[in-house]
């Protein structure tokens, strides 16, 4: 089976489900994992990365929180510019979407 | 076996990486967790989780991460300088030996032409930049560290010839050949005579470093196909060793082998092709293995089990294991054939876990 990578997507992905609700990266990957068909693989080191990216471009917010038997979890909140941020690609995506749409309703009519 | 893998990942890296260190073990050991409370045993749980990040390079470079530049390079960079000036002051030494002999003007005037300092020098310098070459070319880091290795091969090919060029007036009779030869003036059929053996014998030493290079090339190529981490440590029951094999070709896909305190061999894809791993020996003696040979199986969720007929490996002992890819499971066609042996990664011992071998 052809495995297939997110790309860009994956930016765009993880800014969503932080803006529903604060997270990790483990529960991200977990999310992501289960709600994904399975032709689209989605790495642990590139959620991390981008996680880290975002961070320092204060487009998310991390804090270590302990949780039950002393461990600890670093959790990440997506900040005013994340929000922002996110509004850009989810426009972006929304064009995309129409422009490839549009062009597949073409060929389709054309054939 | 985690916390051996996320340290050899952060060994050595640029930056303040301990926060993002502990979030990915904290967030590893979750999923183990995960994995142990739904019936998976903690041994098989932690080999899943390790083997979906892939080699340990593989998931350094997936998070961005760049190693130190560190003495080794340094080291390196330094011994191809002094092997690149020994060339050029091989080639100024004997153009001007040449030239001043054959009564042509002098190309560099100041050089002291003196047969015995000729001698000397050639003596020297080949001796230093064979032991350069060796080191450079060798299995060791050393080479693996230039960065520019292209750019190396191309320049060793160009400056081995060269510094060679400095020993033809050795290899030439000095009473008969080289005192004929340079009392000939130019223009005669002896002098022409004597030029074309001269530059017979230049492009026979061109000929022989360029395979010797092309050989050495090759060699590494092979070794840099295959990345080799293996993993010693001491577990609650004794002496015992666990490790893992990662062999990755350069398509990118893994083949990840490992074997751990129990002596159980996992594995996950190698490439799209159907390939077969076995392990042949080890240390010296017929490893048992309950398939004989293993399918390596795209699907990286499942994998199966060899197990080994020994039941500990004495730390003290020298690790060799010998194995194959092949393409067939009967094995007629090996597609690679390595023997590992722990002498050779000697170097890397750490005292956070008894030895790592990291082969990349």
């Amino acid at each position: 089976m052809k495995r297939y990578n997110l790309g860009n997507y994956l930016d765009l992905i993880i800014l969503i489900e932080l803006s529903r609700q604060d997270s990790y990266a483990y529960l991200i990957i977990k999310k992501l994992r289960e709600t994904m068909a399975k032709e689209y693989v989605v790495k642990d080191a590139s959620v991390y990365n981008l996680l880290k990216r975002f961070e320092k471009n204060n487009l998310l917010e991390g804090r270590s929180k302990e949780v039950k038997n002393n461990r600890t979890r670093y959790v990440y909140s997506i900040t005013n510019d994340g929000l922002l941020y996110l509004k850009e690609l989810k426009k972006e995506w929304e064009i995309t979407k129409r422009v490839i749409d549009n062009t597949i309703r073409e060929g389709a009519i054309n054939a | 076996m985690l916390k051996e893998f996320i340290e050899a990942v952060f060994r050595d890296t640029k930056g303040q990486n301990d926060q993002l260190k502990h979030e990915i073990y904290e967030n590893l050991n979750e999923e183990i967790e995960d994995l142990v409370s739904s019936g998976m045993k903690l041994n098989e749980a932690e080999h899943i989780v390790i083997s979906k990040l892939g080699s340990i390079n593989e998931f350094r470079n997936n998070l961005g991460l760049e190693t130190k530049t560190n003495f080794q390079f340094y080291l390196n960079v330094f011994l191809f300088i002094l092997h690149f000036l020994i060339s050029i002051a091989g080639l100024i030494y004997s153009l001007g030996f040449l030239s001043s002999n054959v009564k042509f003007k002098p190309i560099l005037e100041w050089i002291p032409i003196n047969f015995g300092l000729l001698v000397t020098y050639v003596l020297i310098s080949s001796i230093v930049n064979l032991v350069i070459i060796i080191i450079l070319t060798s299995k060791s880091k050393f080479q693996k560290t230039l960065v520019i290795s292209k750019v190396y091969y191309i320049l060793l090919f160009l400056t081995l010839p060269i510094s060679l060029f400095g020993l033809v007036p050795l290899l030439i009779n000095k009473d008969t050949y080289i005192l004929n030869f340079f009392n000939t003036r130019s223009g005669s059929n002896e002098y022409k005579k004597v030029m074309i053996k001269r530059l017979s014998l230049v492009f026979i030493l061109v000929l022989v470093c360029f395979s010797a290079v092309t050989i050495l090339r090759k060699e590494t190529l092979v070794q840099d196909e295959i990345v080799i981490q293996y993993v010693t440590g001491d577990d609650t029951d004794g002496v015992n060793i666990r490790g893992t094999i990662i062999l990755q070709p350069l398509d990118g896909n893994n083949t990840l082998a490992q074997f751990s305190s129990t002596q159980y061999f996992h594995y996950s894809n190698f490439s799209d092709e159907e390939n077969y791993l076995s392990v042949i020996k080890l240390n010296n003696e017929t490893a048992y293995i309950s398939d004989e040979n293993i399918g390596l199986s795209e699907n990286n969720d499942s994998y199966n089990e060899i197990v080994l007929n020994q039941n500990y490996l004495e730390l003290e002992d020298d690790l060799t294991i010998e194995y194959q890819i092949c393409s067939e499971i009967v094995c007629n066609n090996v597609l690679y054939y390595e023997s590992i042996t722990s002498d050779e990664y000697s170097s890397y011992v750490s005292k956070d876990y008894n030895m790592v071998w990291v082969w990349d």
